[in-house]
């Protein structure tokens, strides 16, 4: 995957952290990315006029204040399940407007439901020791991403 | 009177938003109820009177295009608007979704405004 | 871009960081050279109450004691600030009618921190979670915006490279 390729999932990311969660995000680099006590990953897979998935892990707290804006409820309203489903349909509007950048117009793809489940150290470490993940610095937390395509 | 209001979307989260958009308009509504797919929203659809629906596209089980066939194909259903909001919003989406008759097309992330728009656009063309 | 127009009659104005909130007056609020400054009016018709503010930055985090000194230089501080003065002087959420204009990336920004996008990011957060919509706005872009409001009728409106503009 090309580097203006990578800058512009980083770009869309940033641009959608901002406008759905009110989350401002910074370019950072995966060197730099510690892996946090508890994380979630997000898998959101599609097919149609090309097949891939995008994958987003990111510390539980800040999953937690995601679900809080996005609600535009108290921290404390947040239950487990919409903690889960928060990451999940960020997931899946990340992946939706990355498609939309990236391929031409009149391309239909199906995005499958999101799954959403507590990645393990393995899960981080691939991540970072990949070329072609994405990190955003959020304030001190990390959010990894890696889109793939084929 | 009020209005009756059905959301389609496989994502409690994201139904619970757009119920609290709805809340926040100055339209009158009397009931929101939920359907996590296609097929419960035929299901709510067919057991009492709805004046609008704002569906999404990918849903397991059923998802939004099915739905619009099924809805459209059956002539108690097919006169009720539909919005759709969903994260999938190309171009070849779009003219999909044209040709199925629906209202309007929102993509995601959306604004609370543009939902008030759609909705009272969407009102205005029924009258 | 400091106008002195006699036909805008505005007699209270708005400074960067500042806010005036009143109830029932005949006064033209104004702000001027919104660029990538944030600019709210808010008018309820029927407790006639309404304000204005003019936010420099986003977030107060990064100098809490001006923020305490003024509240109105940042987002978070300045909105909350802006709608309980409002509140306090009779003004209903429910009647309260939000313009918002600026935010914008003038030219001679160097858009490293998209100051303008993140002064309407905090402040759809704000209204989002206190179920407030935006009754009008005119934002983004790179002219600099001159913004009022009329506490006679509640209109406003905005100037920007000298044409005037309903909001």
């Amino acid at each position: 995957m090309s580097l203006e390729i990578l800058e512009s999932i980083s770009s869309v990311s940033m641009s959608v952290l901002e406008k759905y969660a009110f989350v401002f995000a910074d370019a950072a680099e995966v060197a730099e990315a510690v892996e946090p006590a508890n994380v979630l990953l997000a898998n959101v897979a599609f097919g149609g006029a090309a097949t891939g998935e995008l994958q987003v892990a990111m510390p539980m707290e800040l999953a937690a204040e995601i679900a809080s804006n996005v609600l535009g409820s108290d921290p404390s309203e947040v239950t487990p399940l919409l903690l889960k489903d928060a990451v999940g349909e960020l997931a899946n509007v990340l992946c939706g407007n990355m498609l939309k950048a990236l391929t031409a117009p009149d391309k239909i793809f199906d995005l499958q439901p999101p799954a959403v489940s507590a990645a393990s150290q393995a899960d981080w470490k691939a991540l970072i020791s990949s070329s072609q993940t994405v990190a955003l610095d959020c304030d001190g937390q990390f959010v990894l991403l890696q889109f793939t395509c084929k | 009177m009020g209005l009756q209001v059905l959301i389609v979307d496989d994502s409690s989260l994201t139904r619970r938003v757009i119920e609290k958009t709805l809340r926040m308009t100055k339209i009158q509504i009397d009931g929101i109820r939920h359907a996590a797919n296609g097929r419960e929203a035929l299901v709510e659809l067919r057991s009492s009177p709805c004046d609008l629906v704002f569906s999404d596209i990918n849903m397991p089980e059923m998802n939004g295009i099915e739905f619009l066939d099924a809805k459209n194909a059956d002539p108690k259903l097919s006169g009720i608007p539909v919005v759709v909001i969903s994260t999938d919003s190309s171009e070849g989406r779009a003219e999909q979704l044209k040709a199925r008759h629906v209202t309007a097309f929102v993509g995601k992330p959306f604004t609370p405004e543009m939902v008030e728009k759609v909705m009272s656009n969407a009102l205005e063309a029924r009258v | 871009m400091i106008g002195t127009e006699t036909s805008t009659r505005a007699n209270r104005t708005v400074g960067i960081s500042e806010m005036i909130v009143e109830r029932d007056t005949d006064n033209v609020i104004v702000t001027y050279s919104l660029g990538s400054c944030l600019g709210v009016a808010v008018f309820d018709p029927v407790a006639r109450v309404g304000g204005m503010i003019h936010c420099m930055l986003p977030l107060s985090k990064i100098d809490p004691a001006k923020a305490q000194a003024m509240p109105a230089m940042f987002v978070d501080t300045g909105i909350p600030t802006l709608l309980q003065a409002c509140f306090d002087l009779g003004a209903d959420s429910k009647r309260l009618r939000l313009s918002v204009a600026g935010a914008g990336s003038p030219l001679d920004d160097n858009h490293v921190f998209n100051i303008g996008d993140r002064n309407l990011a905090v402040l759809r957060k704000i209204l989002w979670k206190n179920s407030l919509l935006i009754a009008a706005e005119d934002t983004g872009g790179s002219e600099p915006r001159t913004l009022y409001l009329e506490m006679k009728t509640g209109e406003v409106y905005l100037k920007a490279r000298g044409d005037r503009r309903a909001l």
